[in-house]
């Protein structure tokens, strides 16, 4: 186990070197100076200019900028956000927070509605409930996530019920932690909703399918034959079994919900990575926008792994030697 | 008597991942096989499934190389030439496979299939249905598909395909493996009539020793990637040697098989053997002439 | 192909349906020029955000009329765009009638347009947006540009990644090994994030047509990567089919066999994979629009009829037909799915 670990960690370094590489490259042929911005910019001095140009190694060849930021990187430093003249780090890591809890708290709902209707669906294959979720399923899995949202959207500003955009509304300095918790799952509400409404689609979908493959092998059937109550069969023996492959599937989740969050997040005005990455775009908030893309890959490299390891912890058939 | 094919010492070994690829699994198809083939004497190669046969027939023609030993053609080495340098061998030595539902593009149609034969054979003044009637099809066949054939037909359209450009040798890997006891009677009577009229050559690749008797002149017993007896006939009909070759003629002594356990060490056929020794746990015997071309790589013969 | 619609017919009903609605998606934004009343910036400055116009077969004093009609809408109050109709005039709606000339793509030029009414009344079927302009019109020309880039795009990613996945799979060794990682290490970002990267590398402000092409290559580039390995994959395993070892044993050459042996039998699962990756593309699409880094005004498209409403309840609020772009954009994704899933049973030839 802990070997293999360890190789699927040697094997990220080549994958985050290639993919800070491609960032990098993206950043560099970028149009125009990147100081070009900050040079209009009448409150910035020409010596700050200068001395952050020695900072980032920009008088220096392309190759010899890559390593240096990457030896930056390595500190955790992707250098200074040009529009917010705060080091990028420091932003990402407030937007990070806020959209982990997003992507966590719609994951967990979308897997504990979507699992037991999936289980439901499998064992009445073929019943008007297996059409009506089919259905349902179907329509989660077309709807674009920003279309929802701006649904969503509409449906409150219509009734006000919940709280849009930020993450509190509460401001008081001495407000109880409970009563800034609650705020702050009352703003997570919407967009973790929406997410969870998106998701729950194709995860249905797929569990519905590992399910019924599972649940129309011989062994199962032999289960019945030997007179095993149902809820056993069910839970026990399908289930298990049917669980497997998803956790593969957790792993990959963690990079769909990035994607779906993302829009979703400018949409209903939650302040993530999604939200960040726009406005750096919008603004040429080059450093910006690179440490989001490597952040962002980074997670989902995480995400796999966790995918593999929970894998190997739950399937048998998976020896490590 | 010329030797058309040769193959010395060659090995080919499979790498076998896991679903993660964490580990790998090493799976010998032939070890160390040394053969020749002359003009005119067809050659049967005898085993079981999985003792690598259809593997040595796709190493012979090289659609698989061999990760180490050497194959002549007429005494030119060919076993790293790339293929486009291949061209002269690839028209004289041909393979027909065992399966004909797999061997034919689903997607061409017959005279497609032995138009693209054709291309690379500038010679032949052949037409498709020359090569069609050939093989006992009618020209209405040309615009067929394959999955609008039986199993016979399908056969008989890939040895069209084989004898485009007349080749001197056809490596046939169980063409009748998977057809039926009629057609499989068809089949091999068209085989020996090709044989007869275009003076061709066979290897011939079959787990059913009566067919092997009757097709060949020479035999080969293959066992888990060796070759344990080969000679002519006469020599292996009326004297089989090898415990695993009188096995095969008498399969009911199979009863009497020792152990299912496979080991990885010794002789390959130590774990069924019933006349195994100490020697044979520690060494792996040599294939050693016995008498006049009738080799046999067994310790009792030593 | 007779027997291919055969086939998906017997299988469902349902994705046959989807797919005869889709080619009709495509015939009608294709043609928008003719079909749509108004040319998509033709704008009704007295008439932001009216609702959409009623069609009348009855008049006001109980007289059926076979010509369908409409009534001009007056603004009632302008702080909060009320609207009601001024019933004193009746306008028929007009069918074949002529406006100002229009190109159909640039090319075949066209005065005659499907249906229309006099002004100063309009025929907005779908209502209007803040400029006055014709929400049905504009989601028509809208879905031109739409579909178009998700069809040029999947083209360009299917090219794209049956030459690498390929010469990958079939050659393999060191140009496999090259060719994957740097499509593992595009994979390996979040395809949004990666998207907005891509367009942070040109500048904001670029002509409509550039954009198009951007729009399309940055598209294609995120999509070739996946398609590029399942392609792989197939090809991988059915180089090892017998009837490819049987064209090798003939002597042919790699690109002979690549070509006649390996890509036709890999169709079957690529066109499947084709389907179900369109949607993405239109998502694509109408995310950068609506993010405005796509598409610009005037210029429409469903991504970016929508971005009207992104940010501003009170527009969602009046107008909600602005979101009907949306239910376009569901209405084609629906069937996409719907054709991707039986097709894939369909052309599976374990099925056949």
């Amino acid at each position: 186990m802990k070997t293999f670990i360890l190789k699927r960690l040697l094997q990220l370094i080549p994958m985050l070197i290639g993919m800070s590489f491609i960032s990098f490259m993206i950043i560099q042929s970028s149009p125009g100076d990147y100081f070009a911005q900050m040079k209009m910019n009448p409150e910035i001095s020409p010596e700050t200019i200068e001395m952050m140009k020695i900072n980032f190694g920009l008088d220096k060849p392309v190759l010899v900028q890559y390593l240096l930021w990457l030896k930056n990187m390595c500190r955790m430093d992707f250098g200074i956000s040009f529009a917010y003249h705060i080091p990028v780090t420091t932003l990402i890591k407030f937007r990070l927070k806020n959209t982990l809890c997003l992507a966590i708290f719609s994951l967990f709902l979308s897997w504990v509605i979507a699992v037991p209707l999936a289980v439901l669906a499998g064992y009445k294959e073929g019943t008007n409930i297996d059409r009506m979720l089919s259905i349902f399923a179907y329509l989660s899995i077309s709807l674009p996530s920003f279309f929802v949202a701006l649904l969503f959207v509409y449906f409150i500003s219509k009734t006000g019920v919940l709280p849009l955009g930020g993450t509190r509304s509460i401001f008081d300095v001495n407000a109880s932690a409970f009563l800034i918790f609650k705020d702050y799952m009352k703003h997570l509400l919407v967009p973790g909703l929406v997410l969870c409404f998106v998701n729950i689609g194709w995860l249905f979908r797929l569990m519905k399918n590992n399910f019924v493959e599972v649940f129309n092998t011989p062994y199962i059937l032999a289960a019945w034959a030997r007179g095993l109550p149902a809820s056993s069969i069910i839970f026990k023996h399908t289930l298990r079994n049917a669980l497997n492959p998803m956790f593969t599937i957790l792993g990959m989740e963690i990079g769909s919900i990035l994607n779906g969050a993302a829009l979703t997040e400018i949409i209903c005005g939650w302040p993530g990575m999604g939200s960040l990455i726009l406005e750096a775009v919008l603004s040429h908030d080059l450093y910006l926008v690179m440490g989001a893309l490597v952040i962002s890959g980074f997670l989902l490299i995480i995400g796999n792994l966790i995918g593999d390891i929970l894998l190997t912890i739950f399937d048998p058939r998976i020896r490590l030697t | 008597m010329e030797e058309i094919l040769r193959c010395e010492k060659i090995s080919k070994n499979f790498m076998i991942k896991d679903p993660l690829g964490i580990s790998k699994r090493k799976l010998t198809a032939i070890n160390n096989i040394s053969l020749s083939i002359n003009q005119g004497v067809n050659t049967g190669i005898v085993g079981e499934s999985g003792s690598g046969k259809t593997t040595l027939a796709k190493t012979l023609t090289l659609l698989v190389r061999p990760d180490s030993g050497l194959i002549y053609y007429r005494g030119n080495e060919i076993t790293k030439l790339p293929d486009r340098k291949l061209r002269f061998f690839r028209n004289r030595v041909r393979i027909i496979f065992q399966n004909p539902y797999k061997s034919l593009n689903p997607r061409s149609t017959v005279e497609r299939v032995i138009k693209e034969a054709m291309l690379t054979e500038t010679k032949t003044s052949e037409t498709v249905d020359d090569i069609l009637s050939h093989v006992g099809l009618p020209p209405e066949y040309k615009d067929k598909y394959p999955h609008q054939l039986s199993g016979g037909e399908r056969q008989r359209v890939a040895i069209a395909r084989a004898l485009v450009g007349n080749p001197e040798c056809i490596i046939a890997d169980e063409p009748t493996g998977s057809l039926d006891a009629m057609t499989e009677i068809y089949i091999l009577t068209l085989l020996d009539e090709l044989k007869k009229r275009f003076g061709l050559t066979y290897v011939f690749i079959s787990h059913n020793l009566k067919i092997i008797a009757e097709f060949c002149e020479r035999i080969m017993v293959m066992y888990r990637g060796h070759i344990v007896e080969q000679g002519s006939v006469e020599q292996i009909l009326k004297n089989p040697l090898h415990p695993y070759t009188r096995l095969l003629w008498n399969p009911e002594s199979e009863k009497f098989v020792r152990q299912q356990q496979k080991y990885n060490y010794g002789c390959p056929f130590l774990h069924r053997c019933i006349f195994r020794m100490e020697k044979c746990f520690h060494q792996s015997p040599e294939l050693k002439d016995k008498e006049n071309g009738h080799l046999v790589s067994c310790f009792l013969y030593e | 192909m007779k027997r291919f619609f055969q086939r998906l017919r017997n299988h469902s009903k349902l994705a046959y349906f989807s797919f005869w609605f889709l080619v009709f998606f495509y015939i009608v934004s294709f043609f928008a020029d003719i079909l749509a009343p108004y040319h998509f910036d033709y704008q009704f400055r007295n008439k932001p955000y009216q609702p959409p116009t009623k069609i009348h077969f009855i008049d006001e004093s109980g007289h059926f009329h076979i010509r369908p009609f409409v009534y001009n809408m007056i603004i009632d109050d302008p702080v909060f765009r009320t609207y009601r109709e001024d019933q004193s005039t009746r306008y028929p709606v007009k069918f074949i009638v002529n406006g100002p000339e229009r190109k159909i793509f640039f090319v075949f030029k066209t005065s005659k347009y499907l249906f229309g009414v006099d002004e100063p009344a309009g025929i907005f079927l779908f209502g209007t947006d803040t400029y006055g302009r014709d929400i049905f019109s504009r989601l028509l020309y809208g879905g031109r540009i739409s579909l178009s880039i998700s069809i040029v795009g999947v083209l360009i990613s299917f090219t794209l990644g049956m030459i690498t996945g390929g010469i990958a799979g079939y050659f393999g060794g060191l140009i496999d090994q090259i060719l994957m990682r740097f499509v593992e290490i595009l994979m390996v970002f979040p395809s949004f994030y990666l998207m907005l990267s891509l367009r942070a590398m040109f500048p904001l402000n670029l002509s409509s047509i550039q954009v198009y092409f951007l729009i399309v290559l940055i598209l294609s580039l995120i999509g070739w990567a996946g398609l590029a390995r399942i392609i792989r994959g197939m090809v991988l395993s059915i180089k090892e089919e017998d009837y490819v070892l049987a064209a090798k044993s003939l002597g042919l050459s790699h690109w002979r066999i690549l070509f006649f042996h390996i890509f036709p039998n890999t169709f079957s699962y690529t066109i499947t994979a084709l389907t179900i990756s369109v949607p993405g593309y239109i998502i694509g699409e109408a995310a950068l629009s609506l993010l405005g880094l796509g598409i610009q005004e005037p210029y429409p498209s469903w991504g970016n009829i929508l971005s009207s409403t992104i940010g501003n309840l009170k527009v969602v609020g009046d107008a909600p037909w602005l979101l009907l772009a949306g239910v376009f954009i569901f209405a084609v994704l629906i069937n996409f799915n719907l054709l991707g899933d039986a097709l894939r049973n369909v052309l599976d030839p374990k099925n056949w």
